[in-house]
């Protein structure tokens, strides 16, 4: 019982500790890529300096400059936190057969990539984490940004919810790869489409409050505006609550529904090769 | 002279049958192509989302109102569109990493040319180029900006001159797969720098628009012929604007050059 138990627990840790290696394994196209992902939010720092310079108005889109400053710097660490390409690793594996290496062996596919991604996702937390923090001082010493202590102790369980429900949405994007054979380049339009939805991007005011009418009913807001709402400190304690509790909802809901489809898929999947 | 024209002649063909077969060859599956064309569709729905700020606060930034503004964001995606047309340019790291190259040295002609324009990748480029047009139109018309025959020459001479540019700076970026081998980590950083032109220049700090325009001309290949419109542009800038392109041009030729020397493979 002991031994099947740290044998379960062990193939799990390895599938984490191979996705570490994996994303350093280049480690130049690792820290180049690190790198860009901060041009984005040096151009949106630019663009909304610029336009709260040029507006006589003090809030714009419901955001005054300093919020907005946080919201951009945040909503770009998040993104690089909870975006973990797990659907172009799915469409990989079905179709180049390798998912038949998994079907055979004694490990669950969805556990398996959900502490791969993890594993990945390790040095990025390490950098997002270095980021946030000279971003935080930044902001303290030019826009007077003050971050609460408890705030960031609710931020943790919030980006940790983000990342498990940005997993399971993304996890049941990447299903269609059963059905679809060309499903990589839909992949990057949905991921566009997703960032956007849920103000990876801009935040979703900007829009117009029926698109927020809309998108709250819909789960993407839950991966990043709700942890930038935690940490800039917007929202009252039992709309915290009430995030957490919609997040785990989503969780569930999109847990259920990747297993469903990741089995009626998997009646679909054929390899042939030696 | 008539040995140089029959020979450009010959290269004008083959670039409209190389056009013609890469336009054959996606249309042969329709669902790539379309799948193609859904990923620029995503990509120009962010660009969008940058002119919907800037049209929706309806507050002019320094000397451009949002209808110039759009101006430049219709020829930053106008010139995404033709990034995405030289599909030649950006597989050279795989194709040099997989010795590729092999087969094209053994064909006439110049092996930059067959290279470079021997696959155009127009699912990309289609919905960029022509949502980038009609910004352009739009923007311009709803400007005072007079559409004189000055004014288009000008404008369409930068256009041109920003073409010459993508196409030297995308080469360079894709040569350095010859000093290094990560050819991802280049791409990426060329993309993002590519990004910065999403919002015209004159909203960046003086030192960044220095940079940008004298160190790294990228801000030239956007911006000068929306500037020249506008007559933002001093004789100095008409002139640097128009042998910029001419100079990163031969760089990027010198570069190819000296790249082929440390190109080997071993294929059979």
């Amino acid at each position: 019982m002991n031994d099947s138990f740290s044998i379960k627990r062990n193939k799990y840790w390895v599938s984490l500790s191979m996705g570490f290696v994996n994303s350093m394994e280049y480690r130049f196209d690792f820290l180049i890529s690190l790198l860009s992902t901060t041009f984005p939010i040096i151009i949106q720092v630019f663009v909304w300096t610029a336009i709260y310079d040029a507006s006589t108005k003090e809030v714009l889109y419901g955001h005054t400059f300093p919020q907005m400053m946080v919201y951009t710097v945040f909503a770009g660490a998040i993104s690089m936190f909870i975006r973990t390409g797990v659907e172009q690793s799915i469409n990989r594996d079905i179709h180049s057969g390798q998912l038949s290496n998994f079907l055979v062996k004694s490990i669950m596919y969805i556990p398996f990539r959900i502490m791969n991604s993890i594993g990945e996702k390790l040095s990025s937390i390490v950098v997002m984490i270095l980021f946030s923090v000279i971003a935080s001082i930044a902001m303290y010493v030019f826009i007077g940004f003050e971050m609460q202590v408890i705030n960031i102790i609710l931020f943790l369980p919030a980006i940790v919810l983000a990342f498990l429900l940005n997993f399971f949405i993304f996890f049941c994007i990447s299903t269609l790869a059963f059905w679809i054979t060309e499903a990589s380049r839909f992949f990057y339009s949905i991921t566009i489409i997703v960032m956007v939805a849920s103000g990876g991007v801009f935040p979703i005011d900007i829009f117009g409050t029926l698109y927020v009418k809309v998108l709250k009913l819909m789960p993407f807001m839950y991966t990043t505006t709700f942890p930038i709402k935690v940490i800039n400190g917007t929202l009252s304690s039992g709309e915290i609550l009430n995030g957490f509790l919609v997040q785990i909802i989503w969780i569930v809901v999109f847990s259920f529904f990747a297993t469903f489809l990741w089995k009626k898929g998997s009646k679909r999947f054929v390899a042939v090769g030696g | 002279m008539m040995k140089i024209l029959k020979r450009m002649h010959w290269y004008l063909k083959l670039l409209f049958l190389f056009m013609k077969l890469s336009l054959q060859s996606q249309l042969e599956y329709r669902l790539n192509f379309l799948a193609g064309a859904s990923v620029e569709i995503a990509c120009l729905f962010i660009k969008l989302v940058y002119l919907i700020l800037v049209s929706r606060t309806g507050e002019s930034i320094g000397f451009l109102t949002p209808d110039m503004i759009m101006i430049f964001i219709g020829t930053y995606i106008f010139m995404t569109g033709m990034w995405m047309l030289f599909r030649g340019i950006n597989s050279i790291p795989s194709i040099v990493l997989r010795g590729e190259l092999d087969v094209l040295m053994t064909k006439p002609g110049s092996l930059q040319f067959l290279q470079t324009f021997g696959s155009f990748d127009l699912a990309k480029t289609f919905p960029n180029v022509i949502a980038g047009i009609v910004l352009i139109i739009i923007g311009w018309s709803n400007t005072t900006i007079a559409a004189s025959f000055a004014n288009i020459t000008g404008f369409l001479f930068f256009i041109v001159c920003g073409i010459i540019l993508t196409y030297s700076f995308s080469l360079i970026a894709a040569l350095l797969v010859f000093w290094i081998t990560s050819r991802n980590a280049v791409l990426t950083l060329y993309a993002a720098l590519w990004d910065f032109n999403n919002m015209p220049m004159a909203i960046y700090p003086k030192t960044m628009q220095l940079i940008g325009t004298f160190i790294i001309p990228i801000f030239v290949i956007f911006n000068w012929s929306g500037l020249f419109i506008l007559g933002q542009l001093d004789m100095f800038r008409i002139i640097y604007g128009a042998v910029i392109p001419i100079i990163v041009f031969v760089l990027s030729r010198m570069m190819w050059k000296r790249g082929i020397m440390r190109y080997y493979s071993a294929n059979g």
